[in-house]
């Protein structure tokens, strides 16, 4: 136990029992116990009593009173030395003046160390280094229970500090094992160990007779050195979002303001809506559209911040204010709020950005800002565009001259049916609630997977057929084209440069399916539109590959469509959610060459795909192969070796000479 | 002595006995230990460098043996005290690097302790014998 409260229980009936506290029980010069005095009381010197009965047992609580202080000596109501209590108690169980039962209690208490001062500095010892003994002969915790430093462990038999009489208190229940300080237990192949059952046949002969000092334990640690203590230093250290070294943007660094913050664009994140607190990357250009309206709308960054040029001094930004006239393009009114009472707000409609770059700076920040009027229950579309325009040139970064697809470029669609042969590829870009009645279009971009939707309203009373002629249109006003070009400069004039999209439709099988009776369900109904695009390389231009489409598929996977009644199923719409994805797969455009089967057309040491497998080959050299137990060819070959050498030994005509003449 | 060729025969013939037998031995006893070091660098581990020191003993122990027994057959045999007393002393010295086996290996087999001890018994007896041949041929 340690505290400054200790407890124990009295078993048994505790009715009519007094318990009492004795001060120094213990004779100083005998040793022995006095005799129990029964008219003790419950305090005793610094010494408190306090019992409390439930039922059958009384826990008995003994706690010191008394200032633990360390001080000055000849002070008062203080300890004047560390070691501030060393007594001896007697609890005694009293019942009509007859001992029933004692309990001694010895009691070692040290002062409370708690520091009264200023704490500054730092916590220098650089001269106390600890030698950390070399685990191949010592075990480097050799005692896992000396927890406290210079302080004696309690329970802990090895620890150094305790002294002898202390440890004579906690003898009986020191810690076994490991933990206790038996860091080297005898392992199995010591002769005198007998703890496993299964010893092999040749146990008598090979078992470990050498002492306990070399274990195959010791030696795996870490090898053994010196441990200088570290320094604590008391700085805490200023949180700096970026903590970068100013030495100018590398492609794709986050652009920084003055006050050492991600300068922040909206963007859109992965899950698809917008961020506002998006850092911007550099040489990184995009062009998103967010949604938003009046209650959400937030304020982005302001434009007086100062953006860190990357050479360390802070460059403004050049904003110009546009307003926005024609606000259609933007802004799409969702409920029929014509009241003249609707608050408005101004806003920003759109921001576009442009980063004038050389090198790792930046030089120049020009910003066009427009603002427009939004009022309460519009949806509003911003957009905001970022480009990187270097300062030697003022066209955007581009690759010159390769005809082939690069990623985020559209892809060239032709309707070869129509006198204009302008098609296009689209998907849905839903806006407002996501109906498909307000959703328009946004066509297919080279290179990036895409899927999107939009949710259509069903009648309960939906005829199915009519229902999946319905889909079918929607999802087919999506692909107004009838070939794709394989490349970006694909002409119209020439028909080897498109390949036919190839189309799947579903299965329309509304006339052999007998007439469902059931209202609320449709089975079959296409509503996942999947346009497979199927690219590959075909060579390079300046370095940079030259990617083609091969071909083109549209198939459509059906759903089941059920209507989703609510508490009762009332005549209301439900939502049929139909989607369109677009997936690109690229394949090799030639097959590699086929290698020999001789030839490591693996991993250079793969067993399992290879031919000729060297490591393997190279057994018991290297430890490969695991048909064959090691220890038996490496005696193979072992004894293979010696003969060898015995009989070179043995052949030679010295050998014969020597031989002779010892024999004589 | 015995009287043979006319002459007193000094060679002790127990002496001549032991080397041949010694010879036989330690053949087999250097290959069971050179065996029983691989086993032990398999099975156990062994600290840092202390495998090289073991072989190191053991063969510096097998290119002693070899003029140690030469040497002490040829003294014995053409009865000179020279060759005799050197193979005493080159004696001495692998009385000590089987101790070195015995003892103070890294780790010490019961089979170990059974080989070297048999040495070590054989060599107590060769060095008694020696010095008893000595004693023969000097005076």
């Amino acid at each position: 136990m340690s505290g400054l409260r200790v407890s124990s229980f009295f078993l048994g009936n505790s009715s009519g029992v007094n318990f009492s506290i004795v001060l120094n029980p213990v004779d100083e010069k005998t040793g022995k116990l006095h005799l129990a005095n029964c008219s003790g009381s419950k305090r005793a010197g610094d010494w408190n009593l306090n019992v409390t009965r439930v039922m059958d047992t009384s826990e008995v609580t003994v706690s010191l009173t008394r200032n633990l202080q360390l001080c000055l000596p000849n002070a008062t109501d203080c300890c004047t030395t560390p070691l501030c209590v060393v007594e001896t108690l007697q609890v005694l169980a009293c019942r009509d003046a007859l001992v029933l039962a004692h309990l001694l209690v010895q009691a070692e208490i040290y002062a409370n160390s708690s520091f009264t001062g200023n704490v500054s500095g730092k916590c220098l010892d650089s001269t106390n280094t600890t030698i950390i003994p070399n685990q191949a002969f010592k075990p480097l915790g050799s005692c896992p229970c000396d927890l406290t430093a210079g302080a004696c462990d309690v329970r802990c038999c090895c620890d150094l500090e305790c002294t002898p009489d202390l440890k004579q208190l906690f003898n009986e229940s020191c810690f076994t094992g490991v933990f206790g300080g038996d860091v080297n237990p005898p392992f199995d192949q010591l002769c005198s160990s007998h703890s496993m059952e299964y010893t092999p046949d040749w146990f008598p002969f090979l078992c470990v007779q050498s002492s306990l000092n070399n274990t195959p334990f010791l030696g795996y640690f870490y090898h053994g050195s010196i441990s200088t203590p570290r320094v604590p230093s008391f700085k805490i250290p200023l949180q700096t979002s970026p903590g970068r070294l100013f030495t100018g943007y590398r492609q794709g660094d986050p652009i920084i303001t003055e006050e050492n913050e991600y300068f922040a664009i909206p963007q859109q994140s992965m899950a698809g809506q917008c961020v506002g607190n998006a850092p911007v990357a550099y040489l990184q250009h995009f062009d998103v559209k967010c949604l938003t309206n009046l209650a959400s709308y937030k304020n982005g960054l302001p434009h007086d911040v100062r953006i860190n040029s990357g050479t360390g001094d802070f460059i403004k930004q050049n904003v110009i204010y546009r307003t926005i006239t024609s606000m259609d393009k933007f802004k799409t009114e969702s409920e029929s709020l014509h009241s003249a009472e609707v608050w408005c707000q101004n806003v920003t409609f759109a921001e576009h950005y442009t980063f004038i770059w050389k090198d790792k700076n930046i030089e120049q920040v020009n910003v066009m800002v427009f603002l427009g009027s939004l009022c309460d229950g519009e949806i509003l579309t911003q957009r905001f565009t970022v480009k990187f325009l270097s300062s030697e040139s003022t066209t955007a970064v581009e690759p010159f001259g390769n005809p082939g697809y690069q990623v985020g470029k559209l892809v060239r669609a032709a309707n070869m049916n129509a006198s204009d042969t302008f098609g296009s590829l689209n998907i849905w870009q839903p806006a407002g609630r996501g109906l498909c009645a307000s959703a328009t279009y946004t066509p297919v971009l080279f290179g990036l997977d895409s899927f999107s939707g939009c949710l259509l309203e069903v009648d309960i009373n939906e005829d199915c057929s009519l229902l999946r002629g319905n889909v079918t249109e929607k999802l087919d006003s999506l692909i107004q084209a009838t070939h794709i070009g394989k490349r970006d400069n694909s002409s119209y004039s020439d028909l080897n440069d498109w390949v036919e999209i190839i189309r799947l439709d579903p299965f329309n099988s509304d006339t052999n399916m007998s007439t469902r009776s059931l209202k609320g369900i449709c089975p079959d109904i296409p509503a996942n539109l999947n346009i497979r695009i199927i690219f590959a390389n075909v060579g390079a231009v300046q370095g940079i590959p030259r990617q083609e489409i091969l071909a083109v598929q549209i198939s459509f996977s059906t759903v089941i469509w059920q209507f989703q009644c609510g508490l009762t199923c009332e005549n209301s719409t439900s939502f049929l959610p139909i989607t369109a994805s677009v997936q690109f797969i690229k394949v090799p455009a030639q097959p590699p060459i086929p290698l020999t089967r001789f030839q490591m057309n693996y991993t250079e040491f793969d067993c399992n795909r290879n031919d000729v497998c060297w490591p393997q080959l190279l057994y018991p050299l290297t430890r490969f192969y695991s048909g064959e137990p090691y220890s038996q060819c490496l005696a193979k070959g072992l004894s293979l070796a010696f003969l060898v050498l015995l009989a070179a030994i043995l052949s030679n005509p010295w050998f014969s000479k020597l031989w002779n003449s010892s024999l004589v | 002595p015995e009287i043979l060729n006319n002459s007193f025969q000094l060679s002790s013939l127990p002496l001549q006995i032991l080397l041949y037998v010694n010879g036989v031995y330690y053949i087999f006893y250097f290959l069971a230990t050179l065996t029983m070091i691989v086993y032990k660098s398999q099975v156990f581990s062994y600290p840092d460098d202390f495998l090289a020191p073991d072989l190191l003993v053991l063969f510096i122990m097998a290119i002693l043996e070899v003029p140690r027994l030469y040497l002490g057959s040829k003294g014995n045999l053409t009865e000179e005290e020279a060759p005799l007393g050197l193979s005493l002393v080159l004696t001495l010295g692998s009385v000590v690097l089987a101790v070195y086996f015995l003892a103070w290996q890294t780790y010490v087999l019961r089979a170990d302790v059974i080989l070297n001890a048999l040495l070590l018994s054989a060599y107590g007896l060769e060095s008694g014998l020696k010095v008893m041949a000595i004693a023969a041929f000097v005076s």
